[in-house]
């Protein structure tokens, strides 16, 4: 059962198109990456989700309801922390989030107590003196707190240190067991990776990839490095083969997942003495669809 | 409009009272006091009729009918009839400015700081805020009318009754309800805090001046200003309700209206659209000094309007001199009793102590920026290229003080152009120019201040501000009260002469301007050596 589901999307702001025909699902107890370079239209796909924006044309539902006609019925179930967490400079971070929690009318005062602690925050300053981290953990504690069926977090740990994220990405696991579905939008790769069993890629308002890191695998490079006791000839003559470097019998280069088992037969006849190969990350993945 | 559009609103009604609270009381509180000191004060500046009768015969020429209205019950001047010819229309624009400084916070500020956003995630109606936000509105200017009644009926004087008072009471408070829901409507056009403002202010005194134009030549248009349907209640004589229905109908209209906008329109959106101008720096925004003078520049133009309006205002009522002064005892007071001056050039000389500290307000406030902007933390940015400590507060003195002079320039220009289209004898700008210009002293010692607060206490910066006040207060008010000389002198106000009445003390003004620098240099010197806050 899709929990999550766009269906084409689209929304425009004056002249600019910030959503071209989109299309996602997401299944029950997934966790979804969603990831993209600044501008390419994370954050407006996540507001139309939380039906604070209204599509052009499409529809977008959330637990199977729409997402702008029963904003507040949806609301009811899920979680969210925006990317850029603002909050009231006069109240304390405590004040905050026990206010979000009667809105959304439970309260788990145990649960906030431990979050309190595990991210380390002091809810009983006010916002003003907290620094970028320390309101974005506000809205985690929030967020955590709170018993939801969807949980959607907008860049969630752009502004804390790795050992906060690291708790981040316990909270995120546990919510996985508990078979809660989960929407991440994210540009820090790792993250990605480690957490999410589905991802997409948003450029430029389109999603021009979905699927596993497996499936993404196929489309991924990987980073070769081998010596051999006779030179390598006529390896650029290779299909799937890029930016060969020869040092002496040392040769390095780029190699297409997919074409992996041709070339090692084609490289053993110069007898190999040493082989290395770094494994295909996001990050190769993603370059490739925005370098220009 | 569906129910769940409104979904948690006393949750989100409590909230907005539990952050904003001690504001609304302040703001309740000024109103209602204001009242409450200027009532008594007047009972005894004007005790009889023949006091007031005299002032009726100065409210009866065209200028003053623009500001304050005709007046009802003038056949019969009690106190009560007098006292809502003089303040009842004021106290209303008062109340529409409160309603215009609170209103656009609650409803674009917190979503233009995207604070709104992550309660919009929760479940909250997409209306609930606006109406909580009229219902806070609502309580505050009920509270506002409960005290403003109490208070006034417990001042217990003879003519301010109990019917009059409550008419009095409620159609302020409905006033004020209206001009927060017209924010309320016009919040739901524009995306930014700043430009619901602006607008807001735009309609209250385009408003103001469709009445102060209506009353003088066209029915229509007067009827069409909710000044007039505030006025017609006509307190204390008449205690008529219908008019304060209208206010009450349009109230409701513009309410539904806001409602009916923030159901169909999407966050951070408006009707209006911000535009999307090309982008190009102009090449004198990138030194130090052109950079500082874009920051200012609205801010300095507006008040340099301000200033010509101001100087204008006061030009315009030069022409019954003569007969404003006999019936004002509080001015008349001020003037000495036998001079070879003219009257108008005494009086020139109050108003022009007026208009030079005015002056002073814009050129602060571009001053107080160097301290302002390093509160915000947007120094850093600026302090982390190769620019001087020294460049920026300089830079930021030189355009205070041309600030400073510009105002000091258009409020006699507003003055001379004024006085001269009333008066048959006018006076030259020469001599009002001269008049004002005694003020630049003043004017640098207030920066030099300023600069010196900033090296030493920059989070004390509204000292300044203190001293203006205080520099206000004893000069003019001072002069009513009969404050003696010693407690004048405490500020430099109290040493610019009265030009042309007055010799004009060179040596005085030079050392003030000299002290002045003084204090700015090793606020300078201060300045440039301290840490960052």
């Amino acid at each position: 059962m899709n929990i999550i589901e766009l269906n084409n999307v689209t929304k425009t702001f004056g002249k600019v198109t910030a959503l071209d025909n989109i299309s996602l699902n997401v299944e029950k107890g997934k966790v979804y990456g969603f990831i993209g370079p600044n501008g390419a239209g994370k954050t407006t796909t996540i507001r139309i989700m939380l039906g604070i924006l209204k599509p052009d044309k499409g529809e977008a539902k959330l637990l199977n309801k729409d997402t702008w006609i029963d904003a507040v019925d949806i609301h009811k179930h899920i979680a969210y922390v925006p990317g850029e967490v603002s909050l009231w400079p006069n109240l304390t971070g405590g004040e905050v989030v026990d206010f979000f929690s009667k809105l959304k009318g439970n309260s788990n005062k145990e649960k906030k107590e431990e979050l309190y602690s595990k991210f380390d925050l002091d809810p009983s300053k006010k916002c003003r003196t907290y620094s970028k981290g320390n309101r974005q953990k506000v809205a985690l504690v929030a967020a955590l707190a709170s018993d939801a069926e969807i949980y959607i977090f907008d860049e969630p740990t752009s502004g804390l240190d790795p050992l906060m994220e690291k708790v981040f990405q316990e909270y995120v696991y546990e919510l996985k067991k508990q078979n809660k579905t989960i929407f991440l939008s994210s540009h820090i790769l790792s993250e990605v990776e480690k957490l999410c069993d589905v991802i997409s890629i948003i450029r430029e308002g389109k999603i021009v990839e979905t699927g596993s890191l497996n499936d993404f695998r196929h489309l991924t490079r990987s980073q070769i490095t081998v010596e051999t006791k006779d030179e390598i000839k006529d390896l650029h003559l290779q299909k799937g083969v890029y930016d060969i470097e020869t040092v002496g019998l040392k040769t390095t280069f780029q190699l297409d997942s997919y074409k992996f088992g041709n070339i090692i037969k084609f490289i053993s006849k110069y007898d190999i003495t040493k082989l290395e190969s770094a494994p295909p990350t996001l990050e190769d993945l993603f370059m490739r669809h925005y370098e220009k | 409009m569906r129910k769940q559009y409104f979904y948690n609103v006393w949750k989100m009604t409590k909230f907005i009272f539990k952050r904003d609270k001690i504001r609304l009381l302040i703001w309740v509180l000024t109103l209602v006091l204001f009242d409450m000191m200027v009532l008594p004060s007047m009972n005894t500046m004007y005790p009889d009729q023949a006091a007031r009768d005299s002032f009726r015969l100065v409210l009866e020429n065209p200028a003053m009918i623009a500001m304050f209205g005709k007046g009802y019950g003038l056949e019969n001047y009690t106190f009560g009839a007098f006292y809502a010819h003089m303040m009842y229309l004021w106290l209303g624009l008062f109340n529409g400015v409160m309603a215009i400084m609170i209103v656009p916070k609650y409803l674009r500020g917190d979503e233009e700081e995207g604070r709104y956003e992550m309660i919009r995630s929760l479940p909250v109606g997409r209306n609930s805020n606006l109406l909580a936000s009229m219902i806070v509105i609502i309580i505050t200017f009920t509270s506002f009318i409960i005290f403003k009644f109490l208070s006034l009926i417990v001042l217990g004087i003879e003519t301010i009754d109990f019917a009059g008072t409550l008419n009095y009471s409620i159609g302020l408070g409905l006033i004020g309800i209206l001009f927060a829901m017209i924010v309320a409507a016009i919040s739901q056009m524009y995306q930014s805090n700043r430009t619901v403002m602006g607008v807001s202010f735009f309609v209250f005194l385009g408003l103001y001046i469709m009445f102060s134009i209506g009353i003088l030549s066209s029915k229509v248009l007067l009827w069409l200003s909710p000044f007039q349907w505030l006025l017609h209640s006509q307190p204390f004589v008449n205690n008529i309700y219908w008019p304060l229905m209208i206010i009450i109908l349009v109230s409701i209209v513009l309410a539904i209206l806001a409602l009916y906008l923030s159901s169909k329109r999407d966050l951070d959106a408006g009707l209006f659209k911000q535009k999307t101008k090309a982008h190009k720096t102009k090449e004198y925004i990138k030194r130090p000094f052109g950079f500082a003078l874009r920051l200012n520049k609205t801010m300095i133009i507006g008040w340099l309007v301000a200033c010509l309006i101001l100087g204008a205002s006061y030009g315009s009522i030069f022409g019954d001199l003569e007969s404003f002064l006999a019936g004002n005892e509080m001015l008349a007071n001020i003037l000495p009793p036998d001079s070879e001056y003219p009257a108008a050039v005494i009086f020139m000389g109050v108003i022009v102590m007026v208009m030079g500290i005015s002056s002073t307000i814009p050129a602060v406030l571009v001053m107080n920026k160097v301290a302002t902007e390093e509160k915000k933390g947007r120094m850093e940015i600026i302090f982390s290229h190769p620019v001087s400590k020294k460049e920026i507060a300089c830079s930021y003195f030189k355009i205070a003080l041309i600030t400073g002079i510009l105002a000091m320039f258009v409020s006699a220009l507003g003055l001379y152009l004024a006085s001269s289209t009333v008066m048959d004898d006018n006076i030259a700008f020469s001599i009002m120019l001269k008049a004002i210009m005694v003020y630049i002293p003043s004017l640098i010692l207030l920066l030099g201040l300023s600069l010196l607060l900033t090296g030493l206490i920059p989070t004390k910066i509204w000292i300044v501000w203190l001293y203006i006040g205080l520099g206000f207060f004893v000069v003019y008010i001072g002069q009513i009260l009969g404050l003696s000389e010693t407690i004048t002198k405490l500020t430099p106000f109290g040493y610019a002469p009265q030009i042309p009445v007055d010799e004009m003390n060179w040596i005085t003004q030079i050392i003030i301007t000299f002290v002045g620098l003084v204090l700015g240099y090793l606020g300078l010197i201060k300045y440039q050596k301290r840490n960052s806050l």
